[in-house]
């Protein structure tokens, strides 16, 4: 089922990785962000495009930057530790787009392993993130095992369970490799991510049981 | 429904295997992963637990013995071949909360096998755990070839010391064997109002998502939480589809495995239980297959693998000999974040919201992890403790033979 949705020539168009990083950059300044975090959201969106995973690629620009201009989410944003110690931190997300404050909460962690040996940061008042595993693979460059977790509203039943109490709370993990392609993990801990679920309803077919 | 009753079980696995293969619907290419593709139909998941019942204990298979007793015994069998007090000790412990927790597979009755790992030099006893590397927050420990149970335990406690000072601590561990319930180390964690985290590979048994020979561990992942009046959250899952120690009992017992556990090397589903380690038949990773999800159970178990063979350089699956098991542990201080009453307290809603989710047709109601344990603990305890008859008898028999103390 899943071939079903991939793109091809008669419906997409190939733009370099370049243009697409200076157009979702200049839609995200135009929407109030700063220049930097205008260039780390569109990095994630465009990285999620070339690895293939569509679903949380750069089309997601334009949802990103309505939430922006609604209100939904506040732009410009901060980043703010609430709590923190060498080796972890809790922050607040400021309400901004999420793929800047889990960017950020990334390099923080990084920063601490490089010192400490590990680093941990949690993150509240955010927003969807995007790829979820680009977190973690931003550890990959610093010879580093990188992890990235999300949580999301109410999508999944418990086990035994009949209603949708949980998100689909996908789970990244990126680990060097050498002359190999570098591991790199990301999985919904429900069956299927939702947006499978999205993407058989627009093309109309089954889902399978 | 009998335990001791094959024929009623078999039977009551056969209607199941048909029933999964009226609803199966899709068109992979393993015949295995065909022929479970329709393993979870979100009806009702009862029939798939009937072959976990078949295992449980009751009062003509085992012989209720108290945690005490039990304690003593173990420790004393393996003191007897040589270990040293605090090293049986906390052996001891370890295997006792498991069969108190009712995770049979990995309690007391292992006691005689680790004994007699170490008489025949498999493992090497007294063992010495060494420090390899250090930071604030990380260690490298080398296990000595000794009980798991030992520098996992240690390696837990490091993890949480360093956790305490710095917010977060990790261990990984080498030159290990066998660890038992791995759910017990995050719970050392929780003890310490901690979020306790602890994984262990072991050697090929699974195969890969797509592929048709062993080639992962079964490799499980625990993880713990502290709630507040409700049960701590305590997580312990193989990433297979289900725990080798479980085809090793229904081998025991003589039943059929339901579709879906493991698979030939044709990919045909394999439903005899297997007793040997071979290239010609595997276990399922979770999830089973592509469409449920496979390359997840086997994404999770590389993880595992990871943490614990590559980061150690003790080895990945395919890389160990059976009974050698590489470890990983980590603690995380919640109190570095923010005030442990209010964690708690957020906990105690999430189980309580869970627990009033409306169940499935057929379903008593939704759990939360570690419940289930925390019920045989609440009787266990109390109760005393059911031991198979078979390893009651090889227990004493065994302490008989050293010359040690027979408390049970």
């Amino acid at each position: 089922m899943a071939n079903k949705v991939k793109l091809n020539d008669s419906n997409s168009t190939r733009v370099p990785a370049d243009d697409l990083q200076t157009q979702l950059s200049a839609i995200f300044r135009a929407v109030g962000t700063t220049d930097r975090h205008a260039e780390i959201a569109a990095k994630v969106l465009v990285a999620a495009s070339v690895r293939g995973v569509d679903t949380h690629g750069v089309s997601n620009v334009v949802g990103y930057s309505k939430n922006a201009e609604d209100g939904v989410y506040t732009v410009p944003q901060q980043t703010t530790v609430i709590s923190e110690s060498e080796t972890t931190a809790l922050v607040s997300g400021g309400n901004g787009i999420g793929l800047v404050s889990a960017y950020e909460a990334m390099e923080m962690a990084i920063a601490k392993a490089e010192k400490h040996g590990l680093g941990m940061v949690s993150i509240k008042d955010g927003h969807h993130v995007g790829m979820v595993a680009y977190y973690a693979s931003m550890a990959l460059e610093h010879d580093m095992i990188g992890m990235s977790m999300t949580t999301a509203a109410p999508a999944v039943r418990p086990a035994l369970g009949a209603k949708k109490m949980l998100g689909t709370n996908p789970i990244g993990f990126a680990a060097p490799a050498g002359e190999e392609r570098d591991f790199f993990l990301d999985m919904a801990t429900s069956t299927v991510a939702s947006g499978k679920v999205g993407l058989a309803r627009r093309i109309g077919v089954p889902i399978p049981a | 429904m009998s335990l001791t009753d094959p024929v009623i079980a078999t039977s009551r696995l056969l209607a199941m295997t048909i029933s999964e293969d009226q609803c199966t619907g899709n068109s992979r290419t393993l015949a295995a992963e065909r022929s479970v593709g329709g393993r979870q139909t979100g009806i009702s998941t009862k029939d798939s637990s009937l072959a976990l019942d078949y295992l449980k204990l009751n009062e003509s298979n085992s012989i209720r013995v108290s945690a005490e007793d039990l304690h003593k015994q173990v420790s004393a069998i393996l003191q007897g071949v040589g270990t040293p007090t605090e090293h049986a000790e906390i052996t001891a412990k370890i295997l006792v909360s498991s069969s108190l927790r009712g995770v049979e597979t990995h309690g007391v009755g292992n006691a005689v096998r680790y004994a007699e790992s170490i008489e025949s030099g498999e493992y090497t006893v007294p063992q010495t755990v060494e420090i390899i590397s250090e930071t604030e927050s990380t260690a490298l420990l080398d296990c000595g070839n000794g009980l798991g149970f030992v520098a996992a335990h240690q390696g837990m406690e490091m993890s949480i010391a360093k956790a305490r000072d710095l917010g977060a601590g990790m261990t990984t561990i080498r030159n290990g064997h066998h660890i038992g319930m791995v759910g017990y180390y995050p719970m050392m964690a929780v003890a310490e109002n901690m979020i306790g985290m602890a994984m262990t590979n072991a050697s090929r048994s699974v195969r890969p998502a797509l592929g048709a020979r062993p080639r992962v561990g079964t490799n499980p992942i625990a993880f713990g939480a502290p709630a507040g009046e409700e049960r701590d959250f305590i997580f312990d899952m193989a990433t297979s589809t289900i725990a080798s120690g479980k085809i090793g009992l229904a081998k025991r017992l003589g039943v059929q495995m339901p579709v879906g556990w493991a698979v030939t090397a044709e990919g045909e589903p394999l439903t005899e239980p297997r007793g040997d380690r071979g290239e010609d038949w595997a276990m399922n990773p979770l999830g089973g297959t592509r469409e449920q999800g496979a390359h997840k159970g086997y994404g999770l178990g590389l993880v595992v693998d990871i943490l614990c063979g590559v980061l150690s350089g003790g080895g990945f699956g395919a890389q160990l000999s059976g009974g050698e098991n590489m470890t990983w542990t980590m603690a995380i201080d919640i109190a570095k974040f923010r005030d442990v009453d209010d964690f708690k307290s957020m906990m105690d809603d999430m189980v309580r919201e869970l627990h009033a989710t409306p169940p499935l047709p057929g379903e008593d109601g939704v759990l939360v992890a570690g419940d289930p344990e925390a019920d045989f603990e609440d009787d266990r305890s109390v109760n005393g403790v059911p031991v198979e008859n078979g390893q009651y008898d090889e227990m004493r028999a065994k302490a008989a033979q050293l010359g040690v103390e027979v408390f049970i």
